[in-house]
């Protein structure tokens, strides 16, 4: 009996320090493991909506059209794909001020707004047909228009943000499947009166093509 | 424990090994699972050090995270989002008409002239006069008259004048074709019964008519 106890013991203590007396020699990958860990405890993960925190010393840097590049500082931690028509909106915990820019994916339909690096919102989009493609590159707001109707198409575009003088914009749209328009970037119109709201004259758009969309 | 046993009881040493060797078959399998319990410990930190890895990177890259929360990409048909501005859909239909000149007899006189003059018309007075007497049973005074004379047969029914007493005859203006539209049928049939209902009242109000 006292020799099993003497094996249960050692076995015991085997169990105890064993890991730990092999933890020290994968000490790169420990660093990681509490980055990792410090990031996971940003984001419950029963609460979409949050935001995930880069660490302050390893911003990640985003590659934009025309050899822009930004850093994210944090980004919305939105659980699974978004619906068409929908959007989120989150500007608490972050800066008031700060540069804003805007980053439009056509490739996975998404646009992402930010503000002093930080996501501030984020919307699935329409784009146009193949016929009619929306450009891509880098821009700047050139006109600002609440209540502006195209004449064009004779049609309504609510919060529309110029982007080119041949009248690519972004202003809200009707966003659902299966829909495109003629060039301009559809949101959904609480987040293009958001969007509208919070971006000025000047500020950069960039419109990433789907090629490079699927490289990234 | 066992040294006490061994020292106070004597037990043969055959029965002191075969206890032993139970305690050795006993501890082989605890043993065997110890050493599974450890390395499953020892991997483990291992397997999830892995998983929190896969977590870093994909928290890592803002690329991905716009990729997950992506409805894809754009598949299929495409349906725009407006019409493209064209030009009115209305057509504006110009007053002069010409008559398709498949539909009828070309040999027929010009539609336009509404109002032949009876005269024209061959035989047209003397056969207008003869329908135009059972326009006497209209009890209501409904407003057709019998059609009008068959005419000659180039002019439709419906347009021969002044058909009897009582009729006014067909529309006098525009061009009617030659068979009478649903419409008309059903205005028609309705007045043979209106004609049917009265002709019966008249009989059941004076019996007498029908002992005749």
């Amino acid at each position: 009996m006292r020799a099993l106890i003497l094996v249960v013991l050692i076995a015991v203590a085997g169990i105890l320090f064993w890991p730990a007396a092999k933890e020290p020699a994968a000490a790169p990958q420990g660093e990681i493991d509490a980055k990792s860990a410090a990031l996971i405890a940003h984001v419950p993960a029963s609460s979409p909506g949050t935001r995930i925190w880069y660490a302050a010393n390893d911003y990640p840097r985003l590659q934009l059209p025309g050899g822009h590049e930004e850093i994210v500082k944090s980004a919305l931690n939105i659980k699974g794909p978004m619906q068409f028509g929908s959007f989120v909106w989150d500007e608490e915990r972050v800066p008031k001020k700060g540069a804003m820019w805007v980053r439009i994916d056509l490739g996975h339909q998404i646009l992402s707004v930010f503000r002093g690096g930080h996501e501030i919102g984020s919307a699935v989009i329409l784009y146009g047909t193949d016929g009619k493609p929306t450009p891509t590159g880098d821009f700047t707001v050139l006109q600002k228009a609440a209540d502006y109707h195209s004449h064009s198409y004779d049609a309504p575009m609510p919060y529309m943000l110029r982007l080119t003088d041949d009248g690519v914009a972004i202003h809200g749209s009707n966003v659902r499947e299966g829909y495109a328009t003629h060039g301009c970037i559809g949101v959904p119109l609480d987040f293009a009166k958001r969007l509208f709201a919070v971006m000025a004259k000047g500020d950069p758009v960039f419109i990433v093509p789907q090629t490079g969309a699927k490289q990234g | 424990m066992t040294r006490q046993q061994q020292d106070e009881s004597p037990v043969p040493k055959a029965d002191d090994r075969r206890r032993r060797w139970k305690r050795t078959l006993l501890l082989v399998p605890l043993f065997v699972c110890l050493f599974f319990i450890a390395v499953a410990e020892r991997g483990g930190p291992a397997i999830s050090k892995v998983r929190k890895d896969g977590i870093v990177a994909t928290l890592l890259d803002p690329l991905s995270l716009f990729a997950g929360r992506s409805p894809g990409e754009r598949e299929g048909a495409l349906l725009p989002t407006k019409l493209a501005k064209a030009g009115p859909e209305e057509r504006v239909l110009s007053q002069v008409r010409d008559r398709d000149p498949g539909i009828g007899d070309p040999a027929a006189p010009p539609p336009d002239s509404g109002l032949l003059p009876d005269a024209a018309l061959p035989g047209a007075p003397a056969e207008g006069a003869l329908p135009g007497g059972p326009a006497q049973f209209t009890p209501f005074g409904l407003p057709f008259g019998p059609p009008g004379g068959p005419g000659d047969g180039f002019i439709p029914g419906g347009l021969g004048g002044p058909g009897g007493p009582g009729g006014p005859g067909g529309p006098p203006t525009g061009p009617v074709s030659g068979i009478p539209e649903p419409g008309t049928w059903a205005v028609m049939i309705l007045g043979f019964f209106a004609v049917g209902w009265a002709m019966r009242r008249r009989a059941q109000l004076r019996p007498g008519l029908t002992a005749e």
